[in-house]
């Protein structure tokens, strides 16, 4: 049962729909219902297992306010001249920071607060793709504002979408994001998540991908939230006939952050590639739930997930892949590596498959441990102190995932940012 | 190997029913007592076997407990309702009385031991394996006692145990699986009827192989036994264990609990062929076998598990290792086939306690027609568990469309200096393989048992060599029809 103060996250997520389309309002009021039925899940909800929200019922938080930041503010998370950028604070789209120059007419970019009044056919992707978990249900039956962008077939672009979603600190907020991708259309989209202040925040997002036939989407999504934030998020994309999703996280922070990503594979030919960073210090805790589903032939999908858990962190992993009957050819790869850099930091992977059709190759690793004895002793051997050989090994098993993220300028970026996380670690 | 010369597609031909060897049912007359399950029943249980107070109070516990708990629904294999209040608890062959010597047994019994080629005459027995044989309910007789004896060994059946090692029995019941610990076993702990118990004495190593063979043979009967094994400090024991039941329209439920107790640098190997009726083709019928098996190990002991699992129409088992003391070890190696509708859901856990602890699970699942199983399965390193290793490997391999293999590993790990290293995979018996084989004279049967038994031979040469043999036949058995 709901307590008091679960209470006041709820009443500060309520969300008044009364000038909405009656579709929407029925939307939200069957999400409500699934919501209902399980509340904030508990740690006896399986899926759940080892992530703790108790300490959520103990926090008040405040509707979700339009504050005034500025462009200074917003600087150090800005990826190279961001001149395609839609930014929105505490979950109120922000005119003022946003740039939105010249696009193509093939592709159309509008909060969601306003398409939804418009003739623009979006009832039927909203929600279609992200599973109805709890959290998921909660942000279906409240968010407030969001994001929708629609290209058109056949459109191309490598100039990345960059959508920064940031919080200031002592509010409940729900956001989302629906991007639908035409056929054979190739794009680059980098979601930020960003948290500014120091005040307790509960977020949750969905975001949800669908790709047309021959579609492709690089996605790339940077967690950068408070050690006092609450992130709770979904992504989900739905995959036609050899269309392809590539989804590259690096989850920097946040105190607790769940992130649960789902890729469907719904046409013959389809690829996923799903990889994430995970650098967990402090007492952060990062929960990362994977969900790979082959519902046709012939699809591949490539999972990579890494963690690196320091201090009293906690880094979770649960990766299911799923082969529906009669998904032959299927080729489904998953990998899971963690390190812990301390003896109070803990590690938890569950990596899953479930398979009901023969002729697949899948295949599953994990591995967890510390640094590897003989690699510092030879570091040290060429004279650097224990320190600087621990921060040069542990950048390596990090920078694996960052060298490939599949957006220049985002990795670019990235790479600087680790440069001063490891900085006089490295040395110069 | 026998060929069939109408077989042209050996996985298809896996898929089909193949006759079940041991479904026969003996004519014995059975003491039983009345369906259901009351405290009335389990006083009349304790009563039977004449047992002292505190395990009459000990069950009744159970019981109760068990009457708070809801019947678990995680597992992947979903079964009808089991009417608990159906299953006759307590069935034995009568004339029982004292067994002194071979000649007292029911001819009939033995005929039926002889049947599944397990003889009771020590005489005849080529290879030194001491069997005790548990019929139904209660153990029907235990062979080499006196040998064993001589080492200091203690094996012998359950109720015998109680009488006349009461204070080992005591002191150890339900120190590794106590009777509040799952819904099965709290029903095991209520209505066991018998089962071995077995203790081996400091710094022996135990001459011959300990086994216990275990028969379902009345209708409507469950069969709840319970198995105590304990190593004192520095001693070495090889155990086994069988099993089948008649092949029957109606689901039998099959409850145990096997305890395992490694003291100060002992060494418990336990392997279990299991062979209960699976069911017939359509999937009706068949044993429902819910056991809870764990072993804990002190300091420098170790406890391995192997299991071949071939039977049953519901599998539902996780042999696990408590590595409570420092260097101890646990190992897990598991073959499953399931074919027609078989289903199970099976694993291990490791709980690294100690420091330098080290286990490795191997396991190897089989699936062919509709059959499904799981691999679930459990590495725990807890915060003191400095240095602990882990290595884990789980294989499928898929015969057929319509079958399923699932693996879900749970890998948790709160000590930095732990190694823990986890794969799995599944695949079919590809093309190229099958046409190598053929390409050097092999006819395709036998290239698929070729190709299955290397599968699975990292687990089978665990097996003690009497039991390998068991088990290859059992695999051949399995897989007849296509493998020959």
């Amino acid at each position: 049962m709901p307590t008091q103060t679960t209470n006041s996250l709820l009443n500060a997520l309520a969300h008044d729909a009364s000038s909405e389309p009656a579709w929407l309002r029925d939307f939200r009021a069957e999400h409500q219902k699934l919501f209902d039925e399980t509340g904030i899940p508990t740690q006896r909800h399986e899926a759940f297992k080892y992530t703790n929200f108790r300490p959520l019922h103990e926090q008040a938080f405040q509707p979700a306010a339009a504050v005034e930041i500025t462009e200074a503010d917003l600087k150090p998370y800005l990826i190279g001249d961001d001149d395609l950028r839609l930014v929105f604070v505490n979950g109120h789209f922000s005119d003022t920071l946003s740039r939105l120059p010249r696009v193509p007419d093939a592709l159309l970019i509008e909060p969601l607060g306003r398409i939804i009044h418009s003739t623009e056919p979006i009832a039927t992707k909203l929600g279609a793709v992200v599973e109805p978990s709890p959290f998921g249900a909660l942000n279906a039956a409240t968010f407030r504002e969001g994001l929708y962008v629609h290209a058109a077939k056949a459109l191309t672009s490598d100039r990345p979408l960059h959508v920064l979603f940031v919080t200031t600190g002592g509010h409940a907020i729900a956001s989302r994001l629906l991007m639908s991708c035409g056929e054979a259309t190739d794009l680059r989209l980098i979601e930020s998540h960003i948290g500014l202040g120091d005040a307790p925040r509960f977020v949750t997002h969905t975001s949800e991908f669908i790709l047309a036939r021959s579609a492709k989407l690089r996605h790339v999504r940077l967690l950068r939230e408070t050690d006092a934030s609450w992130h709770v998020a979904q992504t989900a994309a739905k995959l036609d006939r050899d269309a392809s999703y590539t989804h590259q996280g690096v989850a920097l922070g946040a105190r607790v952050a769940r992130h649960e990503i789902t890729a469907l594979l719904n046409g013959e030919g389809a690829h996923a590639t799903l990889q994430g960073l995970t650098m967990a210090a402090g007492t952060q805790h990062v929960d990362h739930h994977i969900t790979v589903d082959h519902l046709r032939p012939h699809c591949t999908s490539n999972q990579l997930f890494r963690s690196v858990a320091d201090d009293r962190s906690h880094a979770t992993f649960t990766g299911k892949v799923i082969v529906r009957p009669g998904a032959i050819g299927t080729d489904a790869k998953q990998q899971n590596n963690n390190l812990l850099l301390s003896d109070d930091a803990k590690v938890d992977t569950r990596p899953q498959l479930e398979i009901y059709a023969d002729d697949v190759k899948c295949s599953h690793g994990a591995t967890s441990g510390q640094l590897d004895a003989n690699a510092l002793f030879f570091l040290r051997s060429r004279g650097l102190d224990v320190k600087q050989a621990r921060g040069v090994l542990t950048y390596a098993f990090a920078n694996d995932l960052v060298e490939h993220i599949g957006i220049e300028p985002a990795r670019h970026h990235m790479q600087q940012v680790m440069h001063q996380k490891f900085h006089g670690l490295l040395g110069e | 190997m026998s060929s069939k010369e109408t077989v042209h597609d050996p996985i298809a031909a896996l898929a089909e029913q193949q006759e079940y060897k041991h479904g026969w049912v003996s004519n014995v007359e059975a003491d039983q007592l009345p369906a259901g399950l009351s405290e009335e029943i389990i006083r009349a249980i304790s009563a039977k076997k004449s047992e002292p107070e505190w395990l009459t109070e000990w069950r009744l516990k159970a019981y109760r407990h068990w009457l708070t708990m809801t019947e678990p629904t995680w597992q992947k294999p979903q079964y009808p309702a089991i009417d608990y209040q159906k299953v006759i608890y307590y069935s034995a062959p009568k004339k029982k009385a004292e067994v002194k010597s071979l000649d007292e047994v029911d001819p009939e019994l033995l005929a039926t031991f002889e049947k599944l080629g397990i003889s009771l005459d020590e005489q005849k027995r080529l290879t030194g394996v001491a069997v005790d044989v548990v019929f139904d309910s209660v153990s029907v007789k235990t062979t080499f006692q006196d040998e064993l004896k001589k080492a200091g060994i203690v094996f012998c059946s359950f109720s015998e145990a109680v009488h006349e090692h009461p204070e080992l029995v005591r002191k150890y019941l339900g120190s590794v699986v106590p009777f509040t610990d799952n819904y099965f076993a709290t029903l095991n702990s209520a209505v066991f009827s018998d089962g071995s118990f077995c203790y081996i004495p400091p710094g022996v190593r135990c001459p011959m192989e300990l086994s216990t063979y275990f028969r379902i043979n009345s209708a409507g009967t469950g069969q709840f036994e319970r198995t105590l094994l304990v190593a004192d400090e520095g001693s070495y024991v090889s155990y086994l264990e069988g099993c089948t039941a008649p092949s029957r329209d109606e689901n039998q439920l099959h409850a145990a609990v096997v305890e395992l107790v490694a003291l100060k640098g002992a060494q418990i190997k336990y392997s279990t062929v299991q062979n209960w009726y699976p069911g017939d083709k359509d999937g009706k019928g068949g044993v429902f076998n819910f056991v809870t098996k764990r072993g804990v190990a002190h300091e420098n002991a170790k406890v391995s598990w192997t299991q071949v699992e071939t039977g049953s129409a519901i599998t539902w088992k996780y042999p696990s290792c408590i590595l409570k003391g420092d260097n101890s070890v646990g190992e897990f190696y598991s073959v499953a086939v399931t074919r027609d509708y078989q289903k199970a859901d099976t694993g291990t856990k490791m709980v690294h306690i100690g420091k330098n602890t080290k286990s490795t699970i191997i396991s190897k699942g089989i699936s062919a027609g509709h059959g499904d199983q799981t691999y679930r399965g459990l590495v725990k390193i807890g915060k003191g568990a400095t240095g602990a290793r882990n290595f884990s490997a789980c294989d499928s391999l898929l015969l057929g469309g319509k079958c399923g293999a699932h693996t879900f590993p749970y890998i948790e790990s709160q000590n930095a200096s732990a190694v823990i290293e986890h794969e799995a995979s599944t695949s079919k018996i590809s093309d190229e393989q099958v046409f190598f084989l053929r390409q050097r004279g092999l006819s395709e049967e036998d290239a698929v048992s070729m190709i299955v038994n290397g599968f699975c031979k990292e687990v089978l040469s665990e097996l003690p060599m009497e039991f390998a043999v068991e088990a290859q036949k059992l695999l051949g058995l399995k897989l007849e029809g296509a493998v020959g």
